[in-house]
């Protein structure tokens, strides 16, 4: 028989020994990154490479500090790299609703804003001075003086033309008339009678030959008014030219390499001039009620509204934005009530994340973007097509059809780091067939790292770092120690420490809480364990309460005598932060049968697909090792008794073959045993997760009805390893008041739960199959017979 | 001196659209004489006529031909000028708390405008209401007030104002001094400066004309800037007005240094307000 595992296989220690320093106050702070090689080479390769589509999923559980990593490695990295170029948007003469896009070296920005800000300060000072100049006046009087010289010789020369025929020109209500005068009188129509009808006729021919000629000269008037419009255009545009080329030639050679400002200042200039009366003395505009009855000039139009400014020591951008909704992804254009309307412009237009970070580095959560609406989607539309293309959702999906801007598409050069645990990285992977072809490089974390000597130094370099990073109080190497082995234990291994650093951080937040209430000025290790306890109590009102509920007897569960068919298995359950396992009764039945094995947990649809397969195992075991030439004739069924939930995982597959067998066997099982493991088909022990929570559940309920030396629990040798128990376990096993098995296969096991050799075990199996087979046999022939005679 | 030169003024309108500014300008020397004032519209009795003619056309403006007109409606449109006109002389009578008369008179414009003259004080009239907008030309209604009228005449430009500085042509004779007295009324209200203009003369003649000035100008507290003329013309004139920067300048309609002509022209062709002084006063 298998003897109980010795106290150091229960529970490896760190020794403290190993380390040199006395608090983590003598430790340096850790450089490099503990445990996470292959995630860092990812990382590495991922941003190293400079093809389409090799962005990066970092994946991992919550909690170890995988945006503190990438962070700092891509902070790390883009210090040597170059800061990217500034972006400006500006406003579109040609067209206003599609403001252009300009780029400008790093920094330059906001000396380009400044120099518009400068160059329209100083037209606003040289443009109505030069307006101003006597010059200027004198030249516009000479343009009028010749339109009114024009107009005086063509009226004056009409008028005198018609007194020489001894007709007047004259103003009537609505125009002019030519009247025959006779001593400086009009006519009158009964001294016109008189007149011959060839002076008559003489007249009236004169009349209408000098009607005819006004007609024209009224109609060349309008001509020439905008002859001289023309004349007057002209020289303002003379005037303005020459009170703005000067600034303008100066910001031109001062940007002489940047085509796209060139071409810009170009129509600045041409909007100047256009719209030179904007730029006269400002006057107060008549008001009614506060509100401005006249929209006074704004400049708006020659501001730069720099989305993107870069600054020369900064680097390439590393950003994370922490709420990617759509207008912080890509940009957005706002809007400013007006008199109740929505007004927009360029300089409205404000940046995403992907400008900010363009040139550079992305951070971003998965989870977060994935539940933002059409975030991904617009992400994936930048990447895929490398330009930023700032539209309101109402645009891209048709909602809306008002004008709104339609800002210059910027080119996208970017890594995006996308952060989230490893199921939305394979649902990713496995529904969204643009996401692999985006997102080509995963850096996975690892969550645990082997807890070798040069580990565990380096593990409380780590902590030392925490400690410092939090200002919390040092620890000394006892408590170094027995966070250590905290780690292994969160890591459910032994041989292997956590990199959850989460949890350790926590610990050591809540270990110096502790310290401080006793005045320590340094972290002991009992500061530790009051921690590590103090978790484990605030979150066991669950697991209390099961077990109270088993020793008032409300939950079945023997911890003595000896039963058959009835076992004690182990079952582990997971509420929030809170792990903890109680046991559970397995009960099996047998009776005559075909072969097969009831799980009713699976009838009842109670039971998990892998629970299940466990149990068909054990159904081929039977058969494997007992009716290899000869049909099963039974008939068995197993069930966990009082389990109202669903039951999943095949760790207590091992408990289930046990019992059964211990039902076909009719030998009873210990009560006092508790068992987990599952079975495969040849009957061998196989492991199972949560070994020292299921130790520990069995313990805390036969501890509450007080040890009785012989209690055990079985765990697969496998699983041995893994054992980092709670210290009043090891001490009642170091005591002989509790004990732990490791067992190999079904055989080892049956030895310890029922006192008997494997050999008599299995005898007493085959003899009670051969029985059920030779009962079914007489049936069979029974019924033949039967048969036979009703023929 | 103290007494009041103008009790009395017309201002002639007519339907041109620069009878606001001239309105205003009347209000405003009322108001500064504290004299009645007079709108005065005289309906042409030659359009009147030319409409009778059995061939009398209308050229509007704007029109592609003329358009033959008859009695009823040249004078229904002529009413309804008069119409308009006493309605913006109403608005502008309220506007600055004045009182305004307004005739409508029925005749020649010049001569029922000479007629008026026989009745007032000062008689203001537009230089060149019935040409093209702002022609130097001076119209013939206003050649023919300027020749004829016994009473001080106002030319007023396109959209000019009775402003200060003043400037006086001031020859020594009894016309000159009426002009110089008229001056002194319209520059002393609010402005102490006044322009007085010499004519181009001997020295002796200068400095009796000076002292003339300085005696009459000290009486009142007036500071007198003297300028004398290069020479006795409308050009020399127009020079010391514009460097003087005088709003408004008074001259005899008569005077043996200044010519009908050279006046006409300088009425022509000087941008300011003149007021012409009559040789005999009906006062």
């Amino acid at each position: 028989m298998i003897k109980p595992l010795a106290p150091e296989q229960l529970f490896t220690a760190c020794d403290i020994n190993q380390f040199s320093f006395d608090t983590t106050d003598q430790l340096q702070d850790l450089k490099e990154i503990i445990g996470q090689d292959r995630a860092l080479e990812a990382l590495h390769f991922g941003i190293g490479i400079q093809q389409k589509g090799y962005n990066l999923f970092v994946l991992g559980p919550t909690g170890l500090g995988k945006h503190t990593v990438v962070r700092e490695y891509l902070d790390e990295k883009s210090r040597s790299q170059n800061p990217p170029e500034d972006w400006v948007y500006v406003n579109n003469f040609s067209k206003a609703s599609q403001p252009i896009a300009i780029s400008l070296e790093a920094g330059q920005g906001k000396v380009f804003r400044s120099d518009m800000q400068q160059l329209i300060e100083d037209l606003r000072s040289a443009i109505p001075t030069a307006f101003e100049a006597e010059q200027y006046h004198a030249r516009i009087q000479d343009i009028e003086e010749e339109l009114k010289t024009r107009l005086e010789a063509r009226f004056n020369a009409l008028a005198d033309e018609a007194e020489s025929h001894n007709v007047r020109l004259l103003r009537t209500p609505h125009g002019f008339a030519f009247a025959p005068m006779k001593n400086n009188e009009v006519l009158k129509p009964k001294d016109f009678e008189k007149l011959p009808e060839k002076e008559q006729q003489r007249i009236d021919e004169t009349m209408n030959v000098l009607e005819e000629k006004l007609n024209s000269f009224l109609r060349m008037q309008p001509q020439w008014q905008r002859e001289t419009r023309e004349k007057i255009k002209e020289l303002n545009h003379e005037i303005v030219m020459f009170a703005s080329s000067h600034f303008i030639e100066e910001l031109k050679k001062k940007y002489t390499d940047n085509k796209e400002i060139l071409a810009y200042l170009d129509a600045v200039q041409q909007d100047v001039i256009s719209n030179f009366q904007d730029f006269s003395r400002e006057e107060e505009a008549p008001q009614l009620m506060g509100i401005p009855l006249i929209e006074k000039p704004t400049f708006r139009r020659y501001e730069v509204n720099a989305i993107v400014e870069q600054t020369e020591e900064e680097g390439a951008p590393v950003i994370y934005e922490d709420n990617p909704n759509y207008a912080n992804l890509v940009g957005a254009v706002e809007h400013t009530a007006h008199l109740g309307a929505l007004q927009t412009d360029f300089t409205l237009i404000k940046p995403g994340a992907l400008h900010k970070a363009n040139g550079g580095y992305l951070i971003l959560d998965a989870i977060k973007l994935l539940t933002k609406p059409y975030v991904w989607d617009g992400l994936k539309r930048a990447l895929f097509s490398q330009k930023i293309k700032i539209q309101s959702l109402g645009q891209i999906y048709s909602l809306v059809s008002t004008v709104s801007l339609e800002p210059e598409p910027i080119p996208l050069n970017i890594k995006v780091v996308l952060i989230g645990d490893r199921l939305l990285y394979y649902l990713l992977h496995a529904y969204d067939p643009e996401f692999k072809q985006l997102f080509k490089v995963a850096a996975d974390f690892d969550d645990r790292l082997a807890r070798t000597d040069e580990n565990q130094q380096i593990y409380a370099q780590l902590i030392a770092t925490l400690l410092r990073q939090d200002k919390l109080r040092p620890f000394d190497r006892s408590a170094v120690a027995r966070v250590i082995e905290h780690g292994a234990r969160v890591a459910d291994d032994a041989e292997k420490l956590t990199t959850y650093l989460l949890s350790i951080s926590d610990l050591l937040r809540e270990a110096d809480h502790f310290a401080s209430l006793s005045d320590n000025p340094v972290v002991h290790r009992e500061d530790v364990q009051q921690a590590i306890d103090a978790q484990i109590y605030r979150s066991s009102r669950i697991r209390e309460h099961l077990q109270e509920e088993i020793v008032r007897g409300t939950l079945l569960i023997d911890t003595d005598g000896a039963k058959v068919g009835q076992m004690n298995g182990l079952a582990v359950m997971e509420l929030g932060d809170s792990r903890f396992a109680t046991p559970s009764r397995i009960t099996a039945t047998v009776r005559l049968g075909s072969g097969e094995v009831i799980d009713i947990e699976r009838e009842t649809e109670l039971g998990g697909a892998i629970h299940s397969k466990g149990v068909f195992i054990l159904s081929s075991f039977l058969g494997e090792r007992y009716a290899q030439l000869r049909p099963l004739a039974l008939s068995a069924s197993l069930v966990f008794e009082q389990s109202y939930g669903m039951i999943e995982g095949d760790s207590a597959s091992m408990a289930e073959l046990c019992c059964l067998l211990s039902s076909l066997a009719g030998i009873p099982i210990k009560q006092n045993i508790a068992m987990t493991g599952s079975v495969n088909q040849r009957g061998e022990a196989q492991a199972i997760g949560g070994v020292n929570e299921k130790i520990e559940g069995f313990f805390d309920v036969c501890n509450q009805r007080g040890l009785t030396n012989d209690q055990a629990v079985l765990i697969p040798s496998a699983n041995v390893k893994h054992l980092m128990l709670r210290e009043d376990i090891v001490s009642a096993c170091h005591d002989g008041k509790f004990a732990v098995y490791a067992y190999n296969n079904v055989d080892e096991a049956m030895e310890v739960l029922t006192g008997k050799t494997a050999k008599v075990v299995n005898d007493k199996v085959e003899a009670r199959l051969v029985e059920l087979e030779e009962i079914h046999l007489e049936y069979a022939k029974a019924a033949k017979e039967s048969g036979e005679e009703n023929e | 001196m103290n007494e009041k030169n103008i009790k009395r003024i017309v201002v002639a309108l007519d339907p041109s659209e620069v009878n606001r500014s001239i309105l205003q300008a009347a209000t405003s020397l009322a108001s500064q004489f504290d004299a009645e004032l007079n709108a005065l519209f005289v309906e042409d009795i030659n359009l009147l006529k030319l409409a009778e003619l059995p061939f009398a056309r209308e050229l509007a403006y704007g029109a592609q031909s003329g358009r033959q007109i008859n009695f009823a409606d040249m004078e229904r449109a002529i009413h309804m000028q008069a119409s308009r006109l006493r309605k913006m002389v109403e608005s502008i009578a309220q506007q600055q708390k004045i009182k305004i008369a307004f005739d409508v008179l029925r005749g020649d414009v010049a001569k029922e405008l000479c007629s008026a003259s026989q009745q007032t004080d000062l008689l203001i009239v537009g230089k060149s209401t019935q040409q093209v907008r702002h022609s130097r030309k001076i119209g013939r209604v206003t050649r023919t007030v300027l020749t004829s009228v016994n009473c001080n005449l106002l030319l007023l430009q396109h959209g000019s104002v009775v402003a200060r500085p003043v400037a006086v042509l001031y020859t020594g004779n009894e016309s000159g001094r009426r002009a110089l007295q008229l001056a002194i009324q319209l520059a002393q209200r609010d402005h102490k400066n006044l322009v007085v203009v010499f004519p181009s003369c001997s020295t002796e003649i200068y400095k009796q004309l000076q002292d003339q000035v300085s005696g009459i100008t000290q009486e009142f507290g007036l500071e007198a800037t003297i300028v004398q003329l290069q020479s006795n013309t409308a050009d020399s004139i127009i020079d010391v007005l514009e460097t003087s920067g005088a709003k408004v300048f008074l001259i005899e309609s008569e005077n043996q240094y200044i010519d009908e002509k050279q006046l006409l022209y300088l009425i022509a062709n000087n941008k300011i307000p003149v007021l012409l002084s009559p040789k005999n006063t009906n006062v």
